[in-house]
């Protein structure tokens, strides 16, 4: 179709679609005065009522045909399939009396007993019946109309509507097929009819890869013709279920959130004939968990964006039978595994009816569970833990009524970490409680965290930090908070404290756990049991840097795992490597990204890790837009490669972790990472990303020509007592801003002819705004015999104690 | 025949229509043409059954609303006919029968709903909830 045409369809289209209500409405009113509900009619107003009530049936017959013809043009080729035969059958059966009424004799040959193409079912039947009701009405009384099917020399399969009536118009049959098209000689006999049955047609065919033509009949009326290319049958289309195929396997997998709907789909794809059952305790399947805290804060508005594709379509039960076929069993509960029998005992939790379900492979995505404190109180009303959309919803019910301003969140992990924000952004006072000396434990080190820790402060957010809760109180409702140390109001608390694995089901089944107590599979997401996989957050990964175990559950690494395992179960050969606890989030106007061992981490594991700490903009600094990120680097001196990195701050960050996760996966040295050919323009970095500058300074580091010391180790020398010199490079101006106690100021503009002022037989520590120019003075130092020249890494920046003169710290 | 029926759409007239053939075979009616209202009439005096229009003045409202229904302990026992457009672009449409749990309602309508139809429907539903009610 011409794009002017399609675009005019479009625009009338949406005409339809404003129109299409209120003449439904004209419809029920008309209708309801017919029926005698607001009153008695006398005959005459029932004739009126009658004719107009048939007006709005042929104006929404149009409206109806014009959106279907929209959305069949609008929709691209179809790949449903549907029996061009059986349309045939079915809609003689509906005109075999119009016909007789007509005393024309209707004849349907078919040479094919069934004839696939792809088309809608019931769109393929309406475009079938067009033609036939065409052809009847424009036949005079006593005619013949013949109906036939069959192939072409090209393997298409051919139908002719062959008439007797008035035949064609001797103008452009083309325009017959054009929206709104009535031929003239048709017009004289029928006013009815909304001239858009052969657009229809026309688009039908089309969207199943053939066309339409007509043409003068032997019988000297009219005669349409299509043509359409013919696709196999599917089986089920053919078989009557009581000879339905045995299914090639048989797959059941327990969960619907994020791996498992991922599983059943790829399981459809690699083995259409598979059977593929997912049994889900809920009610809703495969949402994105990931996405609960933006739904609280109103930035995602409909619950069901959460449970949509990207085009729209609800993940509900009905899409996956209908789209992915895969039979969905909600509100059923997986009670009990017996891989002798490979059966599955499932409870339908309306009904309380128990059955078993066999298999032949089993994948378990049962997901975590939250980690709720047996701590007094925390069974009160508005106290939340956040999983599933029950949860969500009802934070958000209360958020919305007004009902809760003042909310604890306890625990400063990532939960708590990604809803403070929500909260603050919905208005409410927030508190954030954390166990540890510092928040995002085991994702950041200390000093990274306490960029995190006072931003938060900036944005009006409390942080108890090293405090432990120690229960709740309230009359029915949470009302009080009690930690250690004092006891602080909250009309709302969301625990955050962690999840952990849901293992129940499988260690009844006797499915071996791992160390961190998730179920243990290998490479290929296979269980101790050959035939019963798990994936997603209820399953172990393997750490890629260290090769030890861990539990880093992630909906990232759900759907990878998810294809694997589908891969594995459908017979092939697909491995899972492992995870490096790559993670990013979103914190107000900061971004914290992360992989890898932090340094304690490293230093746990018995590493001499050496680390940098390089704050920069993350793109051309004269850029308007360039925004700080405060880059950490954790190296092996032995093998020179990154064990893990960190960064934190407004700027870009992820496109930074991202190539240090390829490069570690790959083994590249710090090395080769400075001189990776990555994307450079003002608008995206400066000359050297600031991935290379910190290798660069890695590098100076392990080959000696800089010795580094971090900003705590330098703070605890002090309280130490330690002798030393604290050297403050920067210039004059930086200097009045904001100083160091007991720091000596000697700009580094003037260092070597004030070298004097330094002492020889003491370690001096030098430090500037980012170490850039106290790395200079060290080098400065070194050639003029200073021997134990230290540079305090990320300079004054990342000094996260106070400082003297400070007006402002951002 | 007493019952009270909730009926809530945007569309005025409809709505009034919709209240002529209900009450003309005996039932009482309240009427809502928003959330709000429909939320403060059903816990005003709770109704034996909620006629929603799906989309109301913004998509999906009503299907919010008849999820906002069944969480309220004392509304969610009232069953739910809801009443939707004639066409979506997607092909996809909602079926009590598989979407029941996802969807709360106990009937799909398409519009427009001849009133003939809608009093059948509304007499099946009464019933069958009278009937399944004992144990819920």
């Amino acid at each position: 179709m011409a794009e002017e045409e399609r675009q005019e369809l479009e625009q009338a289209a949406v005409a339809a679609h404003q129109i299409k209500s209120p003449l439904g409405t004209v419809q029920t009113i008309i209708r309801t005065l017919l029926g005698g509900y607001a009153g008695d009619l006398s005959d005459k107003q029932k004739k009126f009522l009658q004719s107009a009530d048939g007006k709005c049936s042929e104006a929404l017959d149009t409206v109806r045909d014009l959106l279907a013809l929209a959305e069949l043009t609008g929709s691209g080729a179809s790949d449903v399939v549907a029996d061009l035969a059986a349309a045939l059958r079915e809609a003689h059966d509906r005109f075999r009396e119009p016909a007789a009424e007509k005393d024309i004799e209707l004849t349907v040959s078919l040479e094919l007993e069934e004839a696939c193409v792809n088309a809608e079912p019931a769109v393929l039947l309406q475009a079938v019946g067009a033609l036939l009701d065409n052809a009847v009405k424009y036949t005079p009384e006593g005619g013949r109309v013949r109906v036939e099917l069959g192939t072409t020399d090209e393997g298409n399969v051919r139908l002719r509507v062959a008439d007797s009536g008035i035949g064609l118009p001797g103008e452009d049959v083309e325009q017959l097929f054009q929206p709104f098209y009535r031929a003239d000689n048709a017009r004289k006999i029928l006013t009815s009819g909304t001239g858009l049955g052969l657009s229809f047609v026309r688009a039908v065919a089309r969207a199943a890869g053939g066309g339409v033509s007509a043409g003068k009949s032997e019988m000297g009326g009219a005669e349409f013709r299509m043509s359409l290319p013919l696709v196999p049958c599917p089986v089920d289309l053919r078989a009557g279920e009581e000879n339905e195929p045995e299914p090639s396997m048989r797959v059941v997998v327990i969960g619907g959130v994020a791996a498992g709907p991922k599983v059943a789909a790829k399981v459809m794809r690699l083995e259409p004939h598979a059977h593929v059952t997912i049994v889900e305790k809920g009610r809703v399947l495969s949402y994105a968990g990931c996405g609960l805290p933006y739904y609280i804060s109103g930035m995602v508005e409909d619950q069901r964006e959460l449970i949509s594709t990207p085009e729209g379509l609800v993940r509900g039960p009905e899409y996956f039978e209908k789209i992915k076929r895969v039979h969905v069993m909600n509100r059923t509960e997986a009670v009990r595994i017996d891989p002798e029998r490979h059966a599955v005992l499932i409870k339908d939790l309306l009904s309380g009816e128990q059955e078993w379900l066999p298999y032949d492979k089993l994948a378990l995505a049962v997901g975590a569970l939250p980690i709720v404190p047996d701590i007094p109180g925390v069974h009160l009303d508005k106290v939340f833990a956040l999983h599933g959309l029950q949860h969500a919803e009802g934070i958000k019910a209360e958020l919305a009524e007004g009902g809760a301003k003042d909310i604890t969140i306890v625990g400063g992990g990532l939960i708590g970490v990604e809803m403070t924000e929500s909260l603050v952004a919905a208005g409410c006072r927030v508190t954030l409680v954390e166990m540890r000396s510092q928040l995002l434990p085991n994702i950041l080190d200390w000093e990274m965290a306490d960029l995190l820790r006072r931003h938060f402060e900036s944005k009006g957010v409390r942080v108890l930090l090293n405090t432990k809760v120690t229960g709740f109180e309230g009359d029915g409702r949470v009302q009080r908070v009690v930690t250690e140390e004092s006891v602080f109001p909250a009309d709302m608390v969301i625990m955050g404290v962690g999840v952990r694995p849901n293992v129940e089901l499988a260690e009844d089944a006797g499915i071996e756990l791992g160390p961190t107590g998730a179920i243990k599979v290998d490479e290929h997401m296979r269980t101790s049991d050959a035939d019963i996989f798990a994936v997603g957050d209820c399953a172990e990964n393997t750490d890629m840097v260290t090769g030890e175990a861990c539990y880093v559950p992630l909906g990232s690494t759900a759907a990878k795992q998810g294809r694997v395992a589908a891969v594995n179960i459908c017979g092939g050969d697909d491995t899972f490597g492992g995870v490096m606890r790559t993670t990013v989030c979103k914190v107000f106007d900061y971004t914290v990204a992360r992989t890898g061992l932090t340094e304690s981490q490293a230093a746990e594991r018995g590493y001499e890790a050496v680390t940098t700490l390089t704050p920069g903009y993350d793109r051309a600094h004269f850029m308007p837009d360039a925004a700080m990120i405060i880059v950490k680097l954790v190296a092996d001196p032995d093998t020179r490669r990154l064990l893990g990195m960190q960064v934190v701050g407004p700027g870009e960050a992820a496109k930074r972790v991202d190539v240090a996760v390829a490069s570690m996966a790959a083994g590249l040295p710090v090395d080769e990472i400075a001189n990776l050919d990555l994307c450079y323009a003002p608008s995206y970095s400066d000359a050297l990303d600031n991935l290379h500058v910190a290798c660069n300074v890695m590098r100076n580091k392990l080959d000696g020509h800089m010795r580094g010391i971090s900003p705590m180790r330098v703070r605890r020398m002090r309280d130490e007592g330690e002798d030393f010199v604290l050297l403050d490079v920067r210039t004059h101006e930086e200097f009045e801003q904001a100083r160091l106690e007991d720091a000596v100021h000697i700009p580094l503009s003037v260092l070597r002819s004030r070298l004097g002022e330094l002492p020889r037989d003491k370690p001096i520590i030098a430090f500037s705004r980012v170490s850039l120019s106290a790395y200079e003075a060290s080098i400065i130092l070194q050639s003029r015999g200073f021997d134990d020249v230290r540079v305090m890494d990320g300079g004054i920046l990342m000094w996260p104690y106070s400082k003297l003169g400070e007006q402002q710290q951002t | 025949m007493d019952e009270l029926i909730l009926v809530v759409d945007d569309d005025v007239a409809l709505v009034e229509a919709m209240t002529a053939t209900l009450e003309s075979v005996g039932y009482r009616v309240a009427t809502a043409t928003n959330v709000e209202d429909a939320v403060e009439a059903a816990r005003r005096e709770p109704p034996d059954l909620a006629i929603l229009d799906v989309m109301l003045a913004t998509g999906g409202e009503g299907f919010h609303l008849a999820y906002d229904m069944r969480r309220d302990n004392r509304l969610a026992h009232i069953p739910i006919i809801m009443l939707s457009g004639i066409h979506r672009r997607t092909h996809f449409r909602f079926s009590p029968d598989s979407d029941g749990e996802f969807l709360p309602v106990e009937r799909f309508l398409e519009k427009p709903v001849d009133p003939a139809v809608l009093l059948d429907e509304v007499a099946a539903v009464l019933a069958e909830h009278r009937d399944g009610g004992a144990d819920g």
